[in-house]
């Protein structure tokens, strides 16, 4: 690959120029080949298998729509990579831009060649990333450093959102292959709404749809190749491919073609409008990038094959007149030192070749007949007007965007360049010839293919049978009869010069309008942003809030709750209690018992809970009498006494209770100390109205009698058992003897606090 | 019994080890053997995770099946045993250097392994709670072992008191099922507690699973953890992190699988309920945190939903998932905290996230696994952390618990903000006083070792998966 | 003669008044700890209980374990204890909150 490296010359940047140049025009070669077998309907595939056990494999397919985009990120990735490096190319940071620049295009590449939908998520994630590297590429600008991590935030919440349907999507088709996706019928499955609102959350992120689109302009901080090549030609276009690959999966449902063609009309206008407002004209582009974007929304929304045809072609011609115009708006800038319409004029007669750019690709953004820019907007307009639904809106936005386009293309390409020369920081003369192949290249194919529209046809037909679902046939002229979608066009020329015309007092009546106006998109996001930290914040204290017993509330709370739900369920509530029959002996032990705990549990003083508790495990010990089990009954009394001792022992370490901490009964405490006691006592007494089951008792005592050494089963039982016993009991002990020791043992004096 | 003996040898071993350090270091004047006795033990655990890991592949009962010894138990020892010893030898140079290296830490952490132990074999309820018992005691003091810091004590004492009462709770079960199935050992719970079981047993269960969701620190019964993470000293937290919630899981598995087996509907929704809450609550409380240990008590909160979602499914495929998505979790862990360790600067402990400003500068390395390993937390693809994720996703999918599994997803994009927040610190973040240059190699090698793992294992997960997949038969039938 | 249930619910009793004690006093984390030993101790009836009834002597056997085993928890929370208030200087249960967020 590197063997054509040395026809560039070193100055471009020395290694790294000419690498970057040659790698995406060798790549871009290597792809024009494939395009007869695609042409012909073919699809090629590659795979390796990943996590065979989930059924995930990187592969990477190439149809019609995969094809398109990569002879355009490679294509203009060339042209690009060649511009750069004359003008930034004698910067100190270019070898890492170029880096950047070189991962972004792998990433975009394995985006669009991804058959794999978490390796298409994963070339997502690279974009989104070295995307911010480059817009942040002049780092020390403050606004330079907002504006990446804006886009960063905005586009990488949108891409874990997707992450998130790709996981859904997964699942409901079983399989992670677009390929295989594609041939499964999810229209009816209960998580296309999810699915579908993640996808597009990703989308439209992505491709700054209305109400995201505000990063787009932002974003325009970047150096000048780079808004050219990320922000109009590739990036943003990745919501763009994903709409239209998962149009025939998701397609068809009303959600999805509402939320499109609404989002991608109001998109298209409200950016033609604010591209008005605008005299810098890179911001001028940016925000009829967002309209290209939003019109390509609305008609692969409308989803009609006359609709995708449309927005297919029109994504050739938007990618080639928008790069041409970024590079061109690069250049002036470059050499003069300005980018606002109302400074620069005239300057056509000191830089002709970057007018001669300038006017072509701004003749096929305004739609005016040889060029390709026409025969798009003839197709979306004949697409429009055939929409079985929607038509008025459809058709209305895509005027309303189409006339305020041309009035645009004047703008840009009229202004600037005509007239009297203006006055400029810096004397105006022509671009270097390195910087001006990418324009003339890019504004001559928008003439080439408006003449000789067959070549478009060969990428558009398959592109549209792959976003369709089914080949669609494509006939692209530039003149066939005179029908509504031509008389539609006249009007727009006609709405276009007239907008032209007053476009100075539109600009001073859309300021008026933008200084009251309350909603700032832009500001509304920080505010969310601090929205959010505050929130989480806020939560956090409330619920991790510190006081042990608000801990202890929380548990018990959540237990009596489940408990509760539980014998609702079970319906067990009603309990019967029969108390005949019951001794003296018994109830004197059972009021023992109770009225210990209960002093143990309120007592004041500390000695007082330490007598009563040691009365509870005398009673203890009085019941396991009663049943027969004096050896438990004597260890119960000497772990009383044990612990009756230990604490005496720590109370020598400790405070005395201080009576003006004894605070009041808080309302709430109550509650779930009566919701948990209630409902654990009920859940007893309602458990008893059940038999035990004694199945497993009958059945140790039946068959264990042959497998063990003994005639009595539970001797048997004990005797295995006590190894176990024992060596776990001297395990514990030894612990807690360790622990007290590590945590008594002398503390030297002076560290004592 | 000799046989029987043979089976818990490890666990006897152990604690032989342990008391023969304890005396060994007492007649020699205590923490002078401190280290070598912290060498010796992490030794000792990784020979008998290889020891359980390549010996008998067939499953054995002793004591009339009180301890059981499968495929599953195995799983979960070995990888309990290498966590330990990792997590104790990345913790030996902040324990030196903060004067804390006594020889009652390593002893300490051999009792609480050799519970989780107990634990994860456990086979009846008495020795579910005597494993458990076992862990907790030694996990309240080496919380609190830092015994001249406030912040440590109050973490011990949260722990404590908390952690007697989930005890208490979970004993209270243990008594009813016990009282209503006839037995304690699982082999005869599962053989009464079918159909529609009793209203005795089915509090048994509600209890011992309250019980338990505390030891795995599930919401809500998570809320010791932030606190005891914060609090306890570093590598301590470290191992808080990883050995306890593994022993804890394959507990949780054991009791709804191997005792409750036959009545997957009553406590998967219980369990799911659990998970839901885990989830969301790691996810969002982790947002404004500003201390790394306790951002990390919150992830591991929310990773612990996504291991229940495994267990909720109630299938083998679930108990497969949750056994892989704890292994990957573990490793996660391991390197993150090799890193929180190393945080230091002008030679003090710092655990700010603020410190992280612009790591990718001043360590770039560092700077570098930590982001590979942030990822995997977050569950990013490609990075492991994501698969995890994927299994359980898969098996409550499968399961039908679809509901589960979209709040999951949703529940891991919410949580994987404050992980790339990180990210940004150390990438984008201003300019601050960078951390000090120096990371001891042991630390060193495990973070980038982990990150290398969170990278290449994508390709076959080392093969954990087959072994999961036995593990999960053994205990689901 | 009296039933088993008696004496379950003298243990459901002993439990819901150390569930009660926990809640109702805000004094001093003893009282929680002896609230908690409480809660075991109406585990132990409910063991011997059934132990009795299903006329099998492993409940008895459990028993013995919690016992030890509360023995050995009440000796760790009171030096945990003892330490917290070295360096707290209260042991009030409201005071256990250093730690938040």
């Amino acid at each position: 690959m590197a063997d054509t490296g040395p026809q560039v010359p070193r100055l471009f940047g020395g290694p790294s120029g000419w690498i970057s140049v040659a790698v995406p025009l060798v790549l871009f070669i290597w792809f024009l080949q494939f395009i007869p077998a695609i042409a012909a309907g073919e699809t090629l595939r590659w795979s390796i298998e990943w996590v065979p056990s989930l059924d995930v494999a990187i592969s990477f397919w190439l149809d019609g729509l995969s094809l398109t985009f990569a002879l355009l990120i490679t294509g203009i990735g060339a042209l690009v990579t060649l511009y750069s490096a004359q003008y930034l190319g004698t910067q100190p940071q270019y070898p890492r831009f170029i880096l950047f620049l070189m991962a972004f295009m792998i990433g975009m590449l394995g985006l669009v060649l991804a058959d794999n939908l978490l390796a298409l998520f994963v070339f997502w994630e690279v974009t989104t990333i070295s995307s911010y590297l480059l817009i942040g590429y002049l780092a020390d600008e403050a606004k330079s450093r907002r504006s990446a991590l804006q886009a960063l935030l905005v586009t990488g919440t949108g891409g874990l959102a997707f992450l998130a349907g790709i996981v859904l999507i997964g699942f409901a088709a079983g399989s992670f292959e677009l390929s295989e996706i594609r041939d499964v019928e999810l229209r009816d499955h209960p998580w296309i709404v999810a699915i579908s609102i993640l996808f597009l959350a990703g989308a439209f992120t992505k491709s700054a749809q209305f109400p995201f689109h505000f990063w787009l302009p932002n974003a325009m901080a970047a150096p000048t190749p780079v808004s050219a090549y990320l922000h109009s030609a590739t990036m943003v276009k990745a919501g763009i491919y994903l709409m239209a690959r998962m149009n025939p999966t998701l397609g068809g449902t009303d959600l999805w073609f509402w939320s499109l063609t609404i989002a991608g009309g109001f998109t298209a206008v409200f950016a033609s409008i604010l591209a008005m407002r605008q005299s810098d004209i890179k911001q001028v582009l940016a925000y009829t990038t967002l309209m290209a974007l939003g019109t390509l929304t609305l008609f692969i929304g409308a989803g009609t094959s006359a609709a995708i045809k449309g927005a297919m072609l029109f994504l050739i011609v938007h990618s080639l007149y928008k790069a041409a115009l970024f590079l061109m708006i690069g250049i002036v800038d470059h050499r003069t030192g300005s980018r606002e319409a109302e400074v620069l004029s005239g300057l056509s007669r000191k830089m002709p070749l970057t007018a001669l750019a300038a006017v072509l690709a701004a003749l096929s953004m305004a739609g005016i007949p040889p060029l390709i820019g026409f025969i798009g907007k003839e197709f979306l307009y004949k697409a429009a007007l055939s929409m079985p639904t929607a038509q008025l809106w459809i058709t209305g936005t895509a005027f309303a965007a189409s006339a305020l386009m041309f009035a645009v293309g004047g703008i840009v390409a009229l202004r600037p360049f005509f007239g009297k020369l203006g006055d400029t920081p810096k004397a105006p003369r022509e671009g270097p010839i390195a910087m001006l192949v990418g324009p003339l290249i890019l504004a001559g194919l928008g003439l080439a293919l408006g003449v000789n529209s067959d070549w478009a046809e060969t990428l558009v037909r398959p592109a549209t049978a792959a976003v369709y679902g089914s080949p669609v046939a494509v006939d692209l002229y530039l003149y066939k009869e005179v029908n509504a979608a031509l008389i539609l066009s006249l009007v727009t020329f006609a709405t276009g010069i007239v907008l032209y015309l007053g476009h100075r007092r539109l600009r001073a009546r859309l300021a008026s309008i933008e200084s009251w106006n309350p909603i700032h998109f832009d500001r509304g996001w920080d505010r969310f942003l601090d929205g959010f930290a505050a929130f989480a914040k806020w939560q956090a204290q409330k619920l991790q809030h510190g006081v042990l017993r608000r801990y202890i509330f929380v548990i018990f709370a959540f237990l009596g709750v489940t408990a509760a739900y539980a014998m609702w369920l079970r319906d067990a509530w009603q309990v019967q209690f029969d108390f005949t029959g019951v001794a003296f002996r018994d109830w004197a032990v059972l009021i023992f018992i109770t009225a210990g705990a209960f002093v143990t549990a309120t007592a004041n003083s500390r000695m007082t809970a330490v007598a009563a508790l040691g009365v509870v495990g005398i009673g203890v010990a009085l019941i396991f009498i009663m049943f027969g089990a004096p050896d438990v009954a004597i260890t119960q009394l000497l772990v009383e006494t044990l612990v009756v001792v230990l604490v005496a022992l720590a109370m020598l370490k400790l405070p005395y209770l201080n009576p003006k901490k004894i605070a009041e009964i808080r309302g709430w405490d109550a509650l779930v100390a009566i919701l948990v006691g209630t409902t654990s006592a009920i859940v007893l007494l309602a458990s008893m109205a059940e038999p035990l089951d004694r199945r497993l008792t009958d059945y140790f005592e039946l068959t264990s009698w042959p497998e063990a050494y003994g005639r009595n089963v539970v001797n048997v039982i004990l005797v295995d058992f006590r190894a176990l016993d024992t060596f776990g009991e001297i395990a514990v002990v030894m612990i807690a003897a360790l622990g007290a020791f590590v945590l008594l043992r002398g503390t030297p004096k002076g560290e004592e606090k | 019994m000799s046989a029987d003996l043979n089976i818990i040898l490890p666990e006897i071993l152990l604690s032989l080890f342990a008391m023969g350090a304890l005396l060994g270091a007492v007649y020699t004047g205590k923490d002078k053997l401190a280290l070598p006795i912290l060498w010796a033990t992490a030794g000792l655990f990784v020979a008998m995770a290889f020891w359980i890991g390549v010996s008998g592949d067939t499953d054995r009962m002793a004591f009339g099946g009180m301890f059981t010894d499968d495929a599953f138990s195995r799983f979960a020892k070995v990888t309990i045993l290498l966590s330990a010893a990792a997590v104790l030898l990345l913790g030996q140079d902040y324990m030196t250097r903060n004067d804390m290296l006594k020889f009652e830490y390593p002893v300490l952490v051999t009792l609480a392994v050799v519970g989780m132990m107990t634990m994860v074999s456990a086979g009846d309820l008495m020795v579910l709670y005597m494993g458990l018992e076992l862990q907790s005691l030694a996990l309240y003091v080496v919380a609190s072992m830092r015994r001249d810091n406030l912040r440590s004590t109050e973490a011990g004492l949260k722990y404590f008191v908390l952690g007697a009462l989930s005890s208490g709770l979970l004993l209270y079960g243990a008594s009813l099922t016990y009282g209503y199935a006839g037995t304690t050992n699982f082999a005869g719970i599962i053989a009464a507690a079918e159909g529609d079981i009793s209203l005795g047993l089915l509090f048994g269960l509600v209890f011992m699973a309250s019980g338990l969701a505390f030891k795995v620190s599930a919401a809500p019964f998570h809320m010791w953890t932030p606190d005891v993470y914060e609090g306890s000293p570093t590598p301590v937290t470290a191992f808080f992190a990883t050995a306890p919630k593994v022993a804890a899981m394959g507990l949780f598995a054991r009791v709804v699988h191997d005792a409750f087996g036959g009545v997957v509907a009553d406590w998967q929704q219980i369990i799911a309920l659990l998970a839901v809450a885990s989830m969301f609550l790691g996810a969002i409380a982790a947002i404004g945190q500003t201390d790394i240990k306790r951002l990390m008590a919150y992830s591991s909160i929310a990773h612990m939903g996504f291991a229940l979602m495994g267990l909720a499914a109630g299938t083998a495929a679930g108990v497969q998932g949750m056994l892989i998505y704890m292994a990957i979790y573990v490793t996660m862990n391991i390197g993150t905290f090799a890193f929180i360790l190393s945080m230091r600067r002008d030679g003090r402990d710092v655990t700010d996230i603020a410190a992280l400003n612009m790591l990718s500068k001043s360590h770039p390395t560092h700077a570098l696994a930590l982001l590979v390993l942030l990822f995997s937390l977050a569950g990013i693809p490609p990075m492991l952390g994501f698969f995890g994720k994927l299994y359980v996703l898969q098996a409550a999918v499968d399961a039908g618990l679809f509901w589960l599994a979209v709040l999951g997803v949703v529940a891991s994009v919410i949580g994987a903000f404050y992980y790339l927040r990180l990210v940004y610190f150390m990438y984008f973040g201003t300019e601050g006083e960078p951390l000090d240059q120096a990371m001891p190699a042991i630390q060193w090698v495990a973070m980038v070792g982990c990150a290398a793992i969170m990278v290449l294992g994508i390709v076959n997960l080392f093969g954990i998966e087959g072994l999961a997949a036995a593990a999960a038969e053994t205990l689901v039938r | 003669m009296i039933g088993l249930e008696h004496y379950l619910t003298v243990a459901a009793a002993l439990f819901v008044i150390g569930i009660f004690g926990i809640f109702l006093n805000r004094k001093n984390v003893i009282i929680i700890l002896m609230s908690v030993e409480l809660m075991l101790l109406a585990v132990n009836i409910n063991l011997v209980a059934f132990s009795a009834f299903l006329g099998d002597l492993t409940g008895q056997v459990f028993t013995l374990f919690v016992l030890t085993v509360a023995a050995a928890e009440a000796a760790i929370g009171l030096a945990i204890l003892v330490c917290f208030f070295r360096n707290r200087g209260t042991i009030a249960v409201e005071d256990v909150n250093v730690m938040k967020g």
